[in-house]
């Protein structure tokens, strides 16, 4: 009785850790729009970790730098975060006035996230590109972060069944033959039939770049990751690897019969 | 185009104008002109572009007040800018800043009270936030719903969320930095202890 009641145990506890495992995880900076026009100049700009698919969120500290680029002028917007709940657990939110026309790219450096599941650190740079006011200039630009997505799809304007083209950098340079995890910011909208949906994965060619067709209008999220050339401090104080992620939301708009 | 050789183009001008100006809002073209405004010293400066660092070249200028009013008009220069001085106008009063660059092309920029400098609008100020600065005047609660509570009680809590958050962070920042006090006090008390214990081991010896 004793020894079954045990198994029984051992049984729950190993089913609980390949369902934490399956999971992805993003850095996600969510604008309102990722294009603005003079009708609405303000937006809510959405900084937080999670699932995007399964809708699972985790809490994110207040991050190292959350800065807006405009023709490489970049300009530190860390200050106007305050805390909101997304997902049920802490995210960031700032509203952002946008003055002139302008490629407006947006990136966060968080602090380093311990994952108690994987036994790693997840440290995902995070951007997002915003048009204002009709200007088509500038988006494929890098901002020269430790590792970031560029893309070469034009990442605004796009519609649902457009293929995404981005080029991974790790250190400045087109990261080869590197996995990059694609997840839709489901929000309750699909079910996945296995825990493999939840995610997809694609590899980068010998030039960085990766493509992948978004069949569903929302925001989606591509992260190139990789494990940083250097190791963090546990909790237990033994050296931890840290995955260093790239990750670049854009947003595809559902195609709109003519009234 | 060849067919408006056989209608009355200057006739049916007004039309297409009228047209244009419908359709002006929708950015449907590929070559689509884009208007932008701003105030700079005591003047407006008009930027026109179709795109593609392409400027509107001697675009038309016209710019009226949210009445309706003619302030000026003008011509853009090889940049696709122009710059003229900002008309006086009532404090809650938009500009309208129309550009043509020919064939059809038309943008618009309204400029708000606060594009103008006339901040008694405070359209920059978000509704949000101006009910949360807001004091209470009232010197007795007045009757509120249970969602007015609860909608109170969530602006209450994310207000005092957002001014707790540096003291959270200093708090961080002094857990993560060094040896806290209690540390500090517990290792005194080991050291106390360990010398305590060695003063009595030594007295022990002595009584022997």
């Amino acid at each position: 009785m004793k020894k079954s009641l045990s198994t029984l145990l051992l049984g729950l506890i190993l089913a609980m850790i390949p369902g934490s495992n399956a999971l992805a995880h993003f850095g996600m900076l969510i604008p309102e729009k990722n294009i603005v026009d003079q009708h609405q100049r303000t937006e809510k700009i959405t900084l937080c970790f999670g699932h995007p698919f399964t809708g699972i969120g985790l809490n994110m500290e207040k991050p190292t730098r959350f800065f807006v680029d405009l023709n490489g002028r970049q300009t530190d917007l860390t200050g106007g975060l305050h805390p909101v709940q997304v997902m049920k657990r802490q995210g960031w939110q700032t509203d952002f006035h946008f003055r002139r026309p302008g490629v407006y790219i947006f990136a966060v450096e968080p602090k380093p996230y311990w994952e108690p599941a994987e036994d790693i650190y997840i440290k995902h740079y995070t951007k997002t590109i915003v048009a204002a006011f009709g200007a088509d200039h500038g988006w494929g630009r890098p901002l020269g972060l430790k590792t970031e997505i560029v893309p070469l799809l034009r990442p605004y304007g796009n519609y649902s069944g457009m293929t995404m083209v981005g080029q991974v950098l790790l250190d400045g340079k087109p990261a080869a033959n590197s996995e990059v995890e694609v997840e839709l910011y489901n929000q309750g909208r699909f079910t996945a039939p296995t825990a493999a949906h939840e995610t997809q994965v694609i590899r980068t060619d010998e030039r960085g770049i990766f493509i992948f067709t978004c069949p569903q209008p929302g925001w989606w999220g591509f992260a190139a990751l990789h494990d940083a050339d250097f190791t963090l401090p546990g909790p237990d104080g033994a050296d931890k690897t840290v995955e260093l992620g790239a990750v670049l939301w854009l947003y595809m708009d559902p195609w709109q019969s003519v009234p | 185009m060849n067919r408006c050789r056989f209608l009355p183009l200057d006739k049916l001008f007004p039309t297409i104008l009228l047209l244009c100006i419908f359709f002006a809002p929708a950015p449907a073209f590929a070559h689509h002109l884009y208007v932008f405004a701003y105030v700079s010293g005591g003047d407006i400066v008009v930027q026109a572009s179709f795109g593609h660092n392409r400027p509107d070249v001697g675009g038309e200028v016209s710019v009226k007040s949210g009445a309706g009013k003619l302030l000026f008009q003008g011509k853009t220069d090889g940049r696709g800018m122009l710059r003229f001085p900002r008309p006086q106008l009532p404090p809650n009063e938009t500009v309208k800043i129309t550009v043509s660059g020919g064939a059809g092309h038309q943008g618009v920029w309204t400029m708000t009270p606060a594009d103008l400098g006339n901040d008694s609008a405070a359209t920059e100020v978000p509704a949000e936030s101006k009910s949360a600065i807001q004091p209470a005047h009232h010197s007795s609660p007045p009757a509120l719903s249970e969602e007015e509570q609860k909608y109170l009680a969530r602006l209450v809590s994310d207000a005092v969320a957002r001014e707790i958050e540096p003291l959270k962070a200093m708090m961080a920042r002094q857990m993560d930095s060094g040896p806290s006090l209690r540390n500090i006090i517990g290792g005194i008390g080991w050291l106390v202890g360990i010398g305590g214990l060695a003063a009595a081991w030594a007295s022990r010896k002595k009584q022997r």
